[in-house]
């Protein structure tokens, strides 16, 4: 379980983040709509304790982030989108073991993850394939496994599909809801309003750092009078947030 | 709590040893590019020092008795051959003739004016060469008209002098090294330690910023510290590498052709350095690697791009330049104590005299201290660096 509780974060003069507060459960995918410069990327950044939050906390599985980072680290899966931070020199497979041994796995063990993943995601046959020489939807696979590699409990997702092809996307979108169908917590940041739709369980809307609406899809239709999410967006964020 | 050093340290090595770029830069370039560039200065400088074999003047019209002069004995070995150019001037230009002599009267003597062209190195040496073997002939002639009236040119003489030279260095004739080593390979040295961690320095930071690789770094259990530590150990390597692959080229190089590895001038003696000394310069080395790679590392954390990691660089290159330039001519013995103050001279200092044979304990202690305290200061520097969210995730 994922708490936020009043997560601030400033930057210089910026509010990058205003007291952000919501929960996800066990299960759930949560999904983290809005503009460029919304927030969300350090709101993220912030779960994952990349950034240190100007006031407020947050708890994953009962940790607290600003109390035990470390422990907190050993929870917590991030997955970017866009270019997928693998070391391009090194294989698939040196990519997976050498995130699993800093996530405290011994030689062995991460090899053995690193063939199941692999195995799971289908590149059993490009493991040992340097990354520079993979498709990018491979790459993105590969940084799936490698976010996952230390059996997280909460995962981050930071727009995964941006630059995939339809294939590569459906395959992150059925990781994700394996991933769900498996207990875990799941917060989905993506400017793509469909996928938001069809993935995520609740939406929460980031509007200049602030979250200025949560709920179900339904919840959220209702209480603003429109027939989608799009619409809901444009109204709650304005049409120049886009 | 656990230490993920080791892990990132050789996770970096192995990254850095698939990349043909870095192995090219670090390795092959010093191995190859330093000896080869003296082998290439070594040879011209032999050759000044031996002389041309021949010479080829051009007479201008009035100037034929020096065709006389050359049948002079003084001159059998001169190898001065005389052509005939139409355009003597335009033959000096092109470099067919080397000089051009014209002769006139001066005080009721015979003159001749060599003209050489000051921009060819082999009109200068051709030059030195005549006038070596007129001076020879002048002399030779007086002393023949004096040993007619009974004089000899030793009973002209003031006075008589000898040059001998003499180190004063424990257990060494000679000095340790010959003028070559001292000079250029400190220099070198201390310029490749400099540069010689930069490139792995740029790629391990501002490249990892650059390829949103360091973002899932930092997610990881590791702490920044030990990323911090295994990278300053990746880069320290490469430069201590870099710094060691030329001194094997260079060695290389003065066992296959000494002489034109030491540029001419000198042999080495063959190197006496106390066991003590060479241990301290081996540490002076390795922490002065470590001060460059930490401070190369600050820099690269600090940019945001591998482009602006790579200027920042070239002005820790440039500045370092400055102390080892200054220090270039001095020789081990010339090193005055003040001089252990100042950074990168002092290393340079500590091994001009290792490679004299000079052992100077307190010199070599401050030089390696204070190189410590900046090594220090940078680590404490880059902890600090790691720890600023504003500077880690700069893009």
């Amino acid at each position: 379980m994922l708490t936020l509780d009043k997560l601030t974060k400033h930057f210089k003069d910026v509010k990058a983040v205003r007291e952000v507060s919501f929960t996800v459960t066990g299960g759930e995918i949560f999904g983290l709509l809005g503009a460029n410069g919304a927030g969300k990327t350090t709101t993220l950044r912030m779960l994952a304790t990349m950034l240190t939050p100007t006031s407020g906390t947050a708890s994953i599985e009962g940790i607290d982030l600003l109390k035990q980072p470390d422990r907190v680290r050993g929870c917590v899966g991030l997955l970017f989108g866009g270019d997928a931070g693998l070391y391009d020199r090194l294989t698939a497979r040196e990519n997976i073991v050498y995130f699993a041994r800093l996530c405290g796995r011994d030689e062995a063990e991460a090899r053995g993850r690193a063939d199941a993943l692999a195995e799971a995601f289908a590149f059993t046959e490009y493991i040992d394939f340097p990354a520079k020489k993979l498709s990018k939807g491979t790459r993105q696979k590969v940084a799936l496994a490698r976010s996952i590699v230390h059996d997280p409990t909460v995962m981050l997702f930071d727009e995964p599909m941006v630059g995939l092809d339809v294939t590569s996307r459906k395959d992150v979108e059925d990781f994700m809801l394996e991933l769900k169908a498996k207990g875990k917590t799941i917060v989905l940041s993506d400017h793509n309003l469909n996928i938001t739709e069809r993935l995520c369980d609740r939406i929460g809307i980031l509007h200049k750092g602030e979250l200025i609406a949560a709920g179900t899809l339904d919840e959220l239709c209702r209480s603003n009078r429109c027939a989608n999410l799009e619409e809901v967006f444009f109204k709650l964020a304005g049409r120049d947030a886009e | 709590m656990k230490s993920y050093t080791g892990i990132i340290f050789r996770k970096e090595l192995l990254d850095i040893f698939r990349d043909r770029r870095s192995i090219i830069m670090t390795f092959l370039l010093p191995l190859v590019l330093y000896p080869l560039m003296f082998w290439f200065m070594g040879s011209q400088v032999a050759d000044e020092i031996e002389g041309p074999s021949e010479v080829t003047v051009a007479l201008s019209e009035g100037a034929e008795s020096f065709r006389e002069l050359l049948r002079a004995p003084v001159f059998s070995d001169a190898n001065i051959r005389v052509a005939e150019p139409e355009d003597r001037m335009a033959a000096l230009r092109d470099g067919t003739v080397e000089l051009v002599i014209e002769q006139k009267t001066l005080n009721g003597l015979t003159h001749y004016d060599l003209i050489y062209d000051s921009n060819k190195t082999s009109s200068s040496m051709a030059m030195n060469h005549v006038t070596g073997y007129i001076n020879e002939y002048v002399w030779s002639v007086q002393a023949d008209k004096l040993a007619e009236i009974g004089i000899t040119l030793d009973t002209l003489a003031p006075l008589s002098y000898g040059v001998l030279s003499r180190s004063f260095v424990e257990g060494t004739e000679e000095s340790g090294a010959g003028i070559f080593l001292s000079m250029m390979l400190p220099m070198l040295m201390v310029i490749l330690l400099s540069v010689g961690g930069m490139a792995t320095a740029v790629d391990l930071f501002a490249g990892e910023k650059e390829r949103r690789t360091f973002e899932p770094l930092l997610c990881t259990g590791a702490r920044r510290a030990d990323i911090l530590a295994g990278k300053l150990g990746a880069v320290t390597t490469m430069s201590l590498l870099s710094a060691l692959a030329s001194a094997l080229g260079l060695a290389a190089g003065y066992i296959f052709n000494p002489k034109a590895m030491t540029l001419g001038l000198d042999d080495a003696q063959g190197l006496a350095i106390p066991p003590s000394t060479a241990l301290f310069v081996l540490l002076i080395i390795a922490v002065t690697a470590v001060f460059f790679s930490g401070l190369h590392i600050l820099l690269s954390t600090y940019a945001r791009t591998v482009k602006e990691a790579s200027t920042y660089g070239s002005f820790v290159m440039l500045a370092s330049y400055v102390p080892v330039f200054a220090s270039m001519t001095k020789l081990g013995g010339d090193f005055e104590f003040w001089t252990a103050f100042i950074p990168i001279m002092n290393v340079t200092g500590c091994l001009k005299m290792a490679l004299a044979g000079i052992s100077n304990p307190a010199y070599m202690a401050l030089t390696f201290g204070l190189t410590a305290v900046f090594v220090a200061v940078v680590l404490l520097l880059g902890r600090y660096m790691f720890k600023k969210e504003n500077i880690m995730l700069r893009a």
